[in-house]
């Protein structure tokens, strides 16, 4: 596995910054400055996780995931400048994995970039489809439909289950509301955002050790869920 | 020549009058004096004309039965399908409206103008139709002969003897744009019969002997010149307005307008003069006391009657007054009336009435005016009135009959004994026939009720008693007088019972437009306006009322009134009436051409229902729908209350609307000078971070080789911490630019409490563990009701502040509970707290222009008035209270979120 990484962004002060922290890392990468650039780069170098800034100079950054998208999986991280919750459900439901907001902490990319990581090599061990996932403390088996949790079957209700499943298999990945919706009740409606959060909530408690400080799933206000892989 | 220049007010008016006319499209008439004159042929050689100039023409309806020359001239235009409608079993082919309306060309071609549709039509008459179409910016061309035109019928009548049904009103062919005439001899005419050109041979010969006789020709072509030239006469004078309005005294024709089947020809006798006069034309309808409750055939006609005044271009008045001939005479001299036009039977009707003839009193009141007595011999089939109401003889008539006269009886037989003279004993019958007449409605009871009264003092009280008969041969008479009298005097209580009546109604109805005017006044808010003027509306014509509310063209919602006079399944079945495609169809058919529509009028006249548009500022916003029937239209009297209140509605909304409009510019205002302030508090702000920050990098960037390690610390931490706190003043300014951008922006949702608190504490700036934060919500599950966003910065802002005012070492507590229907939110620490005379400056926002921070007190100010800020938009409050012992607590409250979730 190599850990090559490939930065996507015209800002010359942002781009250092990224430079002086992947180099601090031991990370290998390469700049693009230009989406053009970039999508020659994802085919030259094959790099192991694209951090993507959204505003680029040449094109719109959603395009550039969908081309990406179009022949690899590699993980995007969407580095936005733009507040609005919508960029990032867009970028997210285009395929990206992943988001960070400007203005960023060092520390915040770093921890993007491990998750992303830890994600390849989790699709590594998953080459086919595993019929047991497992993730720290939690043990999902797909064929008998059980779930364990330090050992412990936990019952959980059917919408809670697919929940998990869902969660499961795109481990690591940002899920939005859409995609969560559309996967568990087969169709997508604004006014089910609600009932998804209380089975999310219910979830939680079912398999956190401690449901005010999530290991498992986290929380994206306004945008989503992840599990988180350990 | 000063006073010939226009006023710059008139070149206004006229300027705006051609603004107007720019939108709306023009007509175009082919005027002929009989069939076969070559209109069509004209109106389509005008068409190849136009299409060579490069205008989009098409032909919307040619008569399919052209001639082959005629024919001929189709080739090479666009022809839009005519519709195809069965009707009866029969397939008529009539003008698709809509198709020409979607295809939208410059000019449209329709032939026939006078055309009647097919009932199942949007119009009733083709007219109709093309007055849509030109008040949709097309232009028409059509053709017409002179006989159809309303004013020239009785006219034409005479002439011909064919009375003409297809009639289109006068101010068509005055208001068209251009008239050209299509003329031709009349032995050309007649030459071009006889081969066959015009009619099937067939007809040919009963054409020659009806209608296009030579006399008849003559005549008609004179007609159709002379109204041509009067027509052209009328534009130029209306052109030239302007300049000669007040140099001529204007001619003034009246007519007096009444249900009577002749008064048709005298309507239009007196538009005609009018016409010919170019004078003003007015026609008054007296109303009298009693006429309040006359019979529906009457009232049906004098609708027709009004109706033909105003397609004749008149302008109708109602005035109320008992007597016609005062009445007349008083209008003609308030309103400068020239000339006024009466029927002969109006001169010679009343010739029982103990006063002069009618025509010899008005000459008395105004002997100046001009009068025009016109014949008016019955040329109208005369309708016998129904089976009216009135004949009906219920049993409740005859039990109050039976009580009446067995009671009236006893004091007969009782005075009979006493020796009481038979004069009375008749007067006490006559009172029972009175008393009969004061109870009941009818003229049958009457009738019946003098006759039983006749009959049992017979029976009763003459010798010989007990029997039918009667010796004396004077009692013939008495008994002739006696039921002579009883009828007179019934019918007479009965007539002032119906007046007491009428008047009672008409008194109310006066009552239910004041108190409209009143009540509108008073109404708020638009909800209101709108309730209040319908249920005035339902009052007045006692049948239920659909409000469609209209925003661009659009139907937004409608709203349903219900009558008391109905009970509820039957204001439901008028409710279910108006819900369906046809009627909504009906509605946007009226708020798009703002015209009334439905019922009683000649658009969508087998609709549920009369639709009324709601013109306020010019733009239709809403559509009423009154559930009227075609048996039972809105009399006249009703019908003008209801334009009254419309007109009141009306006001009332523009009055609503511009006060509305008036509070977005002041509320405008108010962003603005917002804007301006929060500039100068940001850039203010701005200064002390960047400083430190700028300063601080100079420092390390020149002379980094001269401070130590700690220095060095000291300075990037500096820099850290300003840079955080600039990211949070964006996040709240961002927070300020939605708040800026409205409702719109703003995205209320159930959100889980613990969520946004969680979310909250992460991005608080300053947590470098100084301080100890706890976290508490109950029940763990908790919805509330937020912008997420918005609500987590104001967290974040008050967090901060604790964070910024509190000694390290302090606890800062975030807790949520649920409360009643609310979640309650609070922020505790257990600092210095704040004292009290800065209690009440702490929300106070930035939009106060003053600015007296100190520099290290910087973003408190924009910070805390954010939250209040947006806590408002939340329906809710930031407070501020002191914790015991000591510190502060922050708190708010909201709506709790109600999620229903089944799996």
């Amino acid at each position: 596995m190599n850990n090559r990484i490939l930065v996507v962004e015209d800002d010359v002060a942002i781009a250092n910054l990224i430079k002086m922290t992947l180099t601090m890392q031991n990370y290998d990468y390469e700049i693009a400055s230009d989406g053009k650039t970039a999508l020659q780069r994802v085919l030259s170098m094959q790099p192991a996780v694209i951090i993507l800034d959204l505003g680029l100079p040449d094109m719109d950054g959603i395009d550039v995931i969908h081309k990406v998208r179009s022949w690899s999986q590699t993980p995007i991280i969407v580095v936005s400048a733009r507040g609005e919750d919508t960029d990032k459900i867009n970028a997210l439901d285009a395929g990206a994995d992943d988001y960070v907001t400007k203005p960023f902490s060092v520390d915040e990319l770093l921890a993007r970039i491990r998750v992303a990581f830890r994600r390849i090599s989790s699709d590594r061990n998953l080459e086919k489809e595993q019929p047991v996932f497992e993730n720290g403390d939690l043990r999902i088996d797909y064929l008998a439909n059980t779930v364990f949790v330090r050992g412990q079957e936990i019952h959980l209700t059917p919408i809670e289950y697919k929940l998990l499943v869902v969660l499961s298999k795109h481990v690591g990945k940002v899920l939005t509301h859409n995609f969560l919706l559309k996967e568990v009740w087969e169709q997508v409606s604004q006014s089910d955002v609600p009932s998804l959060r209380v089975f999310m909530a219910t979830l939680r408690k079912k398999i956190e050790v401690s449901p005010a400080d999530p290991k498992y799933i986290q929380t994206h206000v306004r945008v989503g869920y992840r599990m988180l892989r350990y | 020549m000063e006073d010939l220049r226009p006023s710059p007010e008139a070149i206004l008016a006229k300027i705006k009058q051609q603004e107007i006319e720019v939108g709306l499209g023009k007509l175009k008439l082919f005027l002929g004096y009989a069939a076969g004159v070559g209109k069509t042929y004209a109106m389509l050689d005008a068409a190849h004309r136009a299409k060579k100039l490069g205008m989009d023409v098409v032909i919307g309806y040619v008569e399919p039965h052209a001639r082959p020359e005629t024919a001929a001239l189709l080739n090479g235009l666009e022809i839009i399908p005519p519709k195809k409608i069965a009707y009866k079993r029969k397939t008529f082919e009539e003008l698709d409206i809509d198709a020409v309306l979607e295809r939208k060309p410059a000019i449209v071609l329709i032939d026939e103008l006078a055309h009647t549709n097919v009932p199942t039509m949007r119009h009733l008459k083709r007219f109709g139709d093309v007055e849509e179409l030109l008040a949709k910016g097309i232009h028409v061309y059509s053709t017409v002969n002179i006989q159809h035109i309303e004013s020239l019928h009785d006219l034409v009548e005479e002439i011909t003897g064919v009375n003409v049904r297809e009639r289109i009103p006068d101010y068509l062919i005055d208001n068209a744009s251009q008239i050209k005439l299509v003329d031709i001899e009349p032995d050309d005419l007649i030459q071009r019969l006889l081969e066959g050109k015009i009619y099937r041979p067939a007809q040919i010969e009963n054409a020659m002997d009806h209608f296009f006789r030579k006399p008849n020709l003559v005549a008609l072509r004179e007609i159709a010149l002379r109204r041509t030239a009067d027509t052209i006469y009328f534009q130029k004078v209306h052109e030239s307005d302007s300049r000669c309005n007040n140099a001529q005294v204007e001619d003034h024709v009246l007519v007096g307008i009444s249900s009577s089947p002749t008064n048709a020809k005298v309507i239009r006798s007196a538009a005609r003069l009018a016409h010919a006069l170019h004078g003003k034309f007015t026609a008054l309808y007296v109303q009298k006391e009693d006429m309040t409750n006359g019979d529906e055939v009457h009232s049906e006609r004098l609708q027709q009657h009004i109706k033909l005044t105003e397609q004749l271009g008149g302008h109708v008045v109602t005035v109320q007054e008992d007597d016609v001939a005062a009445a007349l005479a008083n209008y003609a001299r308030m309103s400068g009336v020239t000339s006024l036009v009466i029927g002969r039977s109006a001169v010679t009707k009343q010739w029982w009435r103990p006063n002069p003839k009618i025509a010899d009193r008005i000459n008395d009141y105004v002997p100046n005016l001009t009068m025009h007595i016109v014949a008016d011999q019955q040329n109208e089939p005369i309708r016998f009135p129904r089976v009216r109401p009135y004949l009906t003889f219920n049993w409740n008539d005859l039990l109050k009959m039976s009580a009446v006269f067995g009671f009236a009886s006893a004091i007969g037989l009782f005075f009979s004994t006493v020796g009481v003279s038979e004069a009375n004993i008749i007067t006490i019958y006559i009172l029972g026939v009175l008393v009969l007449a004061m109870w009941s409605t009818g003229w049958v009871v009457s009738m019946i009720s003098s006759l039983v009264a006749v009959l049992l003092f017979n029976f009763l009280f003459t010798e010989p008693r007990f029997t039918f008969e009667a010796y004396h041969r004077d009692y013939a008479m008495t008994f002739l007088i006696m039921f002579v009298s009883g009828f007179i005097t019934s019918s007479l209580t009965r007539k002032v019972k119906a007046q007491a009546i009428g008047a009672v109604r008409k008194s109310y109805r006066t009552e239910v437009l004041l108190e409209t005017n009143r009540k509108l006044q008073h109404a708020k808010s638009l909800e209101e306006i709108i309730t209040e003027g319908m249920s005035q509306i339902v009052k007045l014509v006692e049948k239920p009322v659909d409000f469609f509310e209209i925003a661009n063209e659009l139907i937004v919602r409608s709203v349903f009134f219900p009558s008391n006079a109905l009970i509820n399944s039957e204001n439901k079945e008028l409710e279910a009436l108006f819900d369906n495609a046809n009627e909504r169809g009906v509605v946007t058919w009226v708020a798009n051409n703002k015209h009334v529509a439905g019922v009683s009028t000649d658009t969508f006249p087998e609709a549920n229902g009369y639709y009324l548009p709601v013109i306020s500022g010019g733009n239709v916003k809403g559509v009423i729908g009154i559930a009227l029937t075609k048996e039972a239209p809105l009399p006249a009297f009703e019908r003008n209350i209801l334009h009254a209140i419309m007109n009141d509605f009306s006001f009332a909304l523009d009055k609503w609307y511009l006060q509305k409009s008036n509070e977005e510019v002041t509320r405008e205002a108010e962003l603005e000078q917002m804007r301006a302030n929060l500039l100068r508090a940001i850039s203010h702000d701005l200064r002390t971070p960047l400083t430190s920050i700028s300063g601080n990098a100079d420092i390390l960037l020149t002379s980094s080789e001269q401070l130590n390690d700690t220095q060095k610390l000291q300075l990037y931490r500096d820099i850290y911490s300003n840079s955080k706190w600039l990211v949070q003043m964006v996040e709240n300014l961002l927070a300020v630019s939605r708040l800026d951008d409205g409702q719109l922006a703003i995205e209320m949702q159930p959100e889980i409490v613990e969520d946004i608190m969680q979310e909250a504490l992460l991005h608080v700036v300053r947590n470098d563990n100084t301080h100890r934060i706890s976290c508490h919500v109950e029940p763990e599950l908790l919805f509330a009701v937020m912008d997420a966003r918005l609500i987590i910065q104001v967290i974040i802002n008050i967090i901060d502040n604790a964070l910024t005012y509190t000694p390290a070492g302090s606890e800062i507590s975030l807790t949520a509970q649920e409360t009643g229907s609310y979640v309650h939110i609070r922020i505790t620490d257990n600092g210095p707290g704040i004292d009290d005379k800065l209690k009440a400056r702490l929300f106070e926002p930035f939009t106060t222009g003053k600015i007296h921070r100190s520099d290290s007190r910087r973003g408190l100010g924009l910070g805390l008035a954010l939250c209040q800020t947006i806590l408002n938009v939340h329906g809710s409050e930031l407070t501020v209270a002191d914790n015991e012992p000591s510190g502060t607590i922050f708190s708010f409250m909201l709506k709790k979120g109600d999620i229903s979730i089944d799996e």
